[in-house]
């Protein structure tokens, strides 16, 4: 009788018996051995402003090569992305790209960056991986964007390849994450704090969905664990939420939910707090924490003007963080 | 044969390979459309997993 294996990526620990998949559709047990089944084999490949990831603080106006394979270790009731992660790879229309093809169509494109995307990296962990050091090599800079769902072995073995990281930090209570998600905040909170002792530059999104987290206690208590825990340089993103997957019968996020969750983020003391997905909002912009002034310009995805020179205010050559160049 | 004649038939070709040209095209993207795409999965050994008695609990 052929082994069981135990898969120890992410805290569902799958236990499978031979031919089983894990929870995230793509990973699967065969003679007893177990194996990735979309290593090289994205279903989404784009070049994205890396705004969009959003990050804001690393390598502004720049392009990104983003790809994803189908799986997910997650189950959002809100996914965007729900027909590629929701999938296996049998139902995704995929293309041949092993590693070295994703570098050199990045290099060959002028992007600065990969963003291993759209569904969860961690699941496609391996193909990742290999991507993430021979990217570096050439100069590139690896971009995680994930849920942290994952452990914390793979994650150290990960974390020297991977320059800065856009986590969703979805909610900050564990029921918020069981309903929602089909997932845990414990391990995702300690991801995070990995990361960020491991020197991977880090921005927090948090997309608030009416009447699931949209209340002030929640934003607070979130806004509160990232000052206490990573302190106040940390970029947060607030996120509005469009009917989508399996809550189609929700409103979007009302801009004023948005607008008031950014002025609760900079009362808890955050430096860089964000508004995503409305345009022309003034959360959108850069400021200096110091002296006010507006630092980063941006309209949707573009940046239109920039004021931080080596990493510094133009104004009063306070120290902004991120990655700038 | 007239003038007029071959001016005819001049243009008569000429739309001709236009069509000809059009329909390779459009008999292109439909083969693309319907080609197979690549349905081999992307088999690799995973990382960070254990096996039958390795497992604790």
């Amino acid at each position: 009788m052929l082994p069981i294996v135990e898969c120890r990526l992410c805290h569902h620990r799958c236990r499978l018996n031979e031919g089983e998949r894990g929870q995230c559709r793509v990973r699967i047990n065969l003679d007893g051995k177990l194996y990735s089944l979309v290593y090289g084999k994205p279903c989404s490949v784009h070049i994205d402003p890396i705004e969009k990831k959003p990050l804001y603080h690393v390598l502004p106006a720049s392009a990104s090569f983003s790809l994803a394979t189908a799986g997910c270790n997650l189950r959002c009731k809100f996914c965007q992305n729900w027909q590629i992660s929701q999938s296996p790879a049998e139902e995704t229309e995929n293309i041949d790209l092993p590693p070295e093809s994703v570098v050199r169509e990045a290099l060959n494109n002028q992007c600065r960056s990969i963003a291993y995307t759209y569904s969860d990296p961690v699941i496609f962990y391996e193909y990742m991986l290999d991507t993430a050091k021979l990217a570096k090599q050439n100069g590139l800079i690896n971009i995680f964007r994930t849920a942290a769902f994952i452990e914390e072995e793979p994650l150290l073995e990960l974390c020297p390849f991977i320059q800065t990281a856009s986590v969703d930090l979805k909610g900050i209570t564990e029921e918020y994450y069981e309903k929602m998600c089909a997932a845990r905040l414990g391990p995702v909170l300690q991801a995070i704090k990995i990361m960020h002792r491991q020197g991977v530059w880090l921005e927090l999104t948090n997309l608030i969905v009416p009447t699931w987290n949209d209340k002030e206690k929640d934003i607070g208590d979130l806004c509160r664990w990232i000052n206490d825990n990573l302190g106040p340089d940390v970029p947060l993103h607030f996120s509005r939420f469009w009917p989508m997957h399996q809550l189609k019968s929700l409103p979007p996020t009302p801009e004023e939910t948005l607008t008031r969750a950014r002025e609760i983020g900079l009362a808890q003391g955050l430096h860089y707090v964000y508004v995503g997905n409305i345009p022309e909002h003034e959360g959108n912009n850069t400021y200096c924490p110091k002296d006010g002034k507006l630092l980063i310009r941006r309209v949707g995805y573009s940046v239109l003007e920039n004021n931080i020179i080596d990493g510094r205010c133009k104004f009063c050559e306070t120290n902004i963080p991120g990655l700038w160049t | 044969m007239s003038q007029k004649n071959l001016s005819r038939r001049g243009f008569l070709r000429f739309l001709g390979g236009l069509f000809v040209g059009l329909f390779a095209i459009r008999w292109q993207k439909i083969h693309d459309m319907f080609s197979p795409k690549d349905t081999r999965p992307g088999l690799k050994e995973a990382k960070h997993y254990s096996r039958g008695n390795e497992m604790a609990g």
